[in-house]
């Protein structure tokens, strides 16, 4: 995702209140379209990097699921222990019924769900992927569990309803993953959870970055920090009301900037003493991004307003800001 | 500091220079190279120019033309001067110059602008340049000039140096500038600057950058802020760099050795050396002139195949490398994921970058460590590059001997190199105290390097490999070819012999390569080629050659950078290491070839 159009966007929501502090001298500036405005909330996910990304995970699943052993070894690696994280977090117990948005060819998740004694409701869109899906499931589970506790059926995760499940799962590449979510969040029963999967550290560039903070209202969420890039959600619902203006409230906690997750945003309040940070564009009141965080204690990489800046990881420690809700 | 102020001197009169002032990597130095005709340094990382760079400007009318001298002042984020590079650019202001250029990054307006008000400060003259207007118009934004320029009572001109636009309309603005300054007319007319603090000029400048952008179109950065991302996450990054470093070698030594082996040895050994030969043979009688222009050491041969035929298509692969390395703004990504890494051996990231030129030449090497924060880095970078990175010239020596034995040896003599710079960087950071200095370090954009640019940079490279690393060669060539042929090589060999034979177990020719490796660093390694040297033997020749004396003009400039007793540290340091580290691996080598 194109970090500086975003930065457009919440650069111009916030643009009112910094710009009503230091007017006076402006008065005479020219009157210009400046920058866009009435921005959504979300946009679909179009970035040809995430196309390319789903659709060679889905070919590799697709095909994988061919070669003797592979789902087995797939499922392992990747899915197993989230999984059993995700079932244990979001409290689903056995007999709940579960909804998963996007199961894919290889459908590891609802396999793991049903195990747990849950009813399942697998949701795919593409059919030749629904096709592969039934067969590999017909080969992990016996008949009971297949024909009582296992429905596939064919659907786009955007016209789903969510009410009357006890838990809905979504996968990482459904899109709008985003839309999706909140969708889901806004149709689900009082007690039910919502369980996705966030990309972290370099996934994060395929993938849309949806945080409950994002979605609105004060959702009670959770994080389950996984392997390999991706992290899980849990949001419970509870008097959910979609509220865009979230994006541009100054209520976030106070952090440093060490301490932010990758893609991570938020107004700088505090500075260390340090000459070259100022005009690289780390002052307070300016929006920053943590972009990277390299190993072996090496910099954090933040994106500024026009530059991206290496900050040394004490110096960073060092740099106070407000959260704001990821873009 | 000894250097800025012996510099300064060199610039006659600054009553009558005009200065090109700006933040770093912002293209003053390709402004600079479009006004004077000269050839500066240019890259796509801040901190290129180190060192300012004097030249001829012609301003004025026809009728009133007028040179300047024109200054490239060293990148500066602010006149608060945190390096050397900075302090030279804040120590000029104080010399009250007839006018300045202040180039402002169009992408950062903010902290550009607040640079030019600190500037304005100094009551100098103006004319300002927006530059990389390009870069912003990919982004769908662009920089209002005219409000600008009335808001500042300063003529203000966009520009996009590497297309050379705006930049006569830089230069009209000038000339009218320095005439209105003859006629003691103000030279800013609208509100007067007197802000002192940093707090309202950062304020300042936030609302005049605010209100000056504009957007025209839709942002195109998309795709390419995908791929940096890729490339500064360290998960994707370090396989990117170390795929990247592969194919950079890669290119270099298969090109190189390419070059030289389809087309210029076969073009000296079948076309111009026989043909010399003819030449001489008909002229000069068989004696002591004939051999030394086409005996043993030949002047007119081994002086023309050495330089032109084995190192030069070293020199031409390595710069296209590099030069593609430098203007896609790789090179600090690669400082950023590796400074992790380098912080435990007392370097910085940022050290990369002069550690990478040294591969080329240690002499800009050394230079760039200017823009490193502290002494302590500047100085470990100097020791190493000095002591164990071997110039391309070097390796393209090392390449010829060693390919020949035996291929393995070339990236066993280069691990070695590694692990020596590892072992130097962790002693000297035992060894020299000094602050350290927290990493802070701009990304500049990605960019495709332009051909032309490349041609235009290998091209520079060559001609100064011709002026400054082919003459000397010759020299030294024709210097080796007197000594043999009159025979005092023979009693010099015979007085060396203990050190030469007895120590490190090479040949009693081979005191030559020591004698003239003084002069240029290939030259402890070539005259190695034609004695069918044992595979031990040439290890240890290539590593003596390798930590042996940095050339003469390498020693010149240590000395003028860090003075002639660290000059004088570096060459005993260098040339111990080289005698001590040859015998050891010589008797290592013996230990292990009796183990098995």
């Amino acid at each position: 995702m194109s970090f500086r159009h975003n930065w457009h966007k919440v650069c111009t929501r916030s643009e009112p209140e910094v710009a009503a502090e230091s007017m006076s001298s402006e008065k005479n500036a020219p009157t210009k379209s400046k920058k866009q405005t009435g921005v959504k909330l979300f946009k679909n996910f179009t970035s040809p990097l995430f196309k390319l990304a789903s659709m060679l995970l889905s070919q590799l699943e697709y095909i994988g699921t061919f070669i003797p052993g592979f789902t087995y070894l797939y499922t392992n690696l990747f899915y197993r222990k989230m999984i059993a994280r995700e079932i244990k977090a979001a409290g689903v117990e056995p007999g709940d019924k579960v909804l998963h948005v996007g199961c894919g060819s290889l459908p590891a998740t609802p396999i793991a769900l049903v195990r747990a004694g849950c009813r399942v409701i697998a949701l795919e869109r593409n059919e030749k992927s629904l096709e592969r899906a039934r067969k590999v499931a017909a080969w992990r589970l016996n008949k009971k569990e297949l024909s009582m506790q296992l429905e596939f059926r064919h659907g786009n995760g955007l016209g789903v309803d969510s009410s009357g499940y006890d838990a809905v799962w979504v996968s990482l590449h459904v899109n709008p993953q985003p839309g999706i979510i909140q969708q889901i969040i806004f149709n689900l029963d009082q007690g039910s959870c919502v369980v996705y999967r966030k990309p972290t550290a370099w996934l994060s560039q395929f993938y849309p970055l949806v945080t409950p903070e994002e979605l609105g209202g004060n959702l009670n969420s959770q994080y389950l920090t996984g392997w390999l890039g991706k992290e899980s959600v849990v949001i419970w619902s509870q008097d959910f009301e979609p509220d865009e203006k979230i994006v541009s409230q100054d209520d976030g906690e106070e952090i440093s900037l060490a301490d932010c997750r990758i893609g991570e945003a938020g107004v700088i309040t505090q500075i260390p003493d340090c000459q070259l940070l100022a005009p690289l564009g780390l002052r307070p009141g300016k929006y920053v991004r943590l972009r990277a965080r390299q190993s072996c204690g090496g910099p954090l990489v933040v994106q500024t307003a026009g530059r991206k800046v290496a900050v040394d990881r004490d110096l960073a420690d060092a740099i106070r800001l407000r959260r704001k809700s990821n873009g | 500091m000894a250097d800025c102020h012996q510099s300064r001197q060199e610039v006659e009169e600054l009553e009558s220079s005009i200065l090109l002032i700006g933040p770093p990597n912002v293209g003053k130095s390709v402004i600079f190279n479009y006004f004077t005709g000269l050839d500066v340094g240019m890259a796509n990382y801040p901190g290129t120019t180190v060192e300012f760079s004097v030249g001829e400007i012609d301003i004025g009318g026809e009728e009133s033309a007028r040179s300047y001298q024109l200054i490239d002042v060293p990148g500066t984020y602010t006149l608060e001067a945190t390096n050397a590079a900075e302090q030279v650019a804040v120590d000029m202001l104080t010399q009250r110059p007839a006018a300045a250029v202040c180039v402002l990054d169009a992408q950062n307006m903010e902290s550009s602008l607040y640079l030019l008000l600190q500037l304005l400060e100094h009551e100098i003259p103006t004319v300002v340049a927006v530059n990389r207007t390009d870069l912003l118009a990919n982004e769908g934004m662009a920089v209002d000039v005219d409000y600008l320029s009335s808001k500042l009572g300063l003529p203000v001109v966009e520009t996009v140096a590497v297309e050379q636009r705006g930049l006569e309309t830089v230069r009209t603005e000038l000339s009218r500038l320095v005439e209105e300054q003859a006629q003691q007319r103000p030279h800013f007319s609208s509100e007067k600057i007197s802000d002192t603090n940093s707090h309202s000029r950062w304020e300042k400048a936030e609302n005049l950058a605010r209100s000056a952008y504009y957007r025209v179109g839709e942002d195109q950065t998309e795709a390419k802020e995908s791929w940096d991302q890729l490339l500064v996450s360290p998960a994707t990054g370090f396989p990117i760099a170390l795929l990247v470093l592969t194919l950079i070698f890669g290119l270099v030594v298969g090109l190189g050795l390419g070059l030289r082996r389809f087309l210029l040895s076969p073009l000296f050994e079948h076309f111009v050396i026989p043909l010399i030969e003819l030449g001489v043979t008909s002229i000069i009688p068989p004696g002591l002139w004939r051999s030394i222009l086409i005996g043993e050491y030949g002047f007119l041969v081994k002086g023309l195949e050495w330089p032109f035929a084995l190192v030069m298509p070293y020199v031409l692969s390595f710069y296209l490398g590099l030069t593609m390395l430098e203007d896609s703004g790789y090179m600090p990504r690669l400082a950023v994921l590796l400074d992790g890494i380098l912080n435990k051996i007392g370097l910085s990231g940022g050290n990369i970058i002069p550690l990478l030129l040294g591969y080329g030449c240690a002499i800009p090497g050394i230079l760039a460590a200017r823009a490193m924060a502290n002494r302590k880095e500047r100085l470990t970078i100097a020791v190493m590059i000095s002591l164990a990175v071997p110039c391309i010239a070097q390796t393209g020596a090392f390449i010829s001997l060693l390919a020949e034995a035996s291929i393995w040896l070339i990236p066993l003599v280069f691990l070695f190199s590694f692990a020596v710079l590892v072992l130097a960087g962790i002693i000297l950071d035992l060894l020299i105290s000094g602050d350290w200095t927290p990493t802070v370090l701009e990304i500049p954009e990605l960019l495709l390097p332009r051909p032309g640019v490349i041609a235009k940079k290998i091209w520079l490279h060559f001609k100064h490999f011709l002026v400054d690393g082919a003459v000397p060669m010759v020299i030294g060539v024709g210097l080796a070819a007197l000594l043999y042929e009159t025979g005092a090589m023979e009693i010099m060999a015979y007085y060396m012999r203990p050190l030469v034979d007895g120590w490190l177990g090479l040949p009693e020719e081979a005191a030559t390569p020591l004698l003239l490796g003084i002069m240029r660093r290939e030259l402890t390694v070539l005259p190695l080629l034609d004695m069918e040297l044992s595979f031990l033997q040439l290890f240890v020749g290539s590593v003596v050659g390798l930590f042996y004396v940095p050339c003469i003009a390498v020693i010149a400039t240590l000395a003028k950078e860090y003075g002639i007793r660290v000059a004088a540290a570096i060459l005993l340091l260098t040339t111990t290491t080289a005698f001590v580290g040859g015998g050891l691996i010589l008797r290592a080598g013996w230990l292990l070839a009796a183990m098995f």
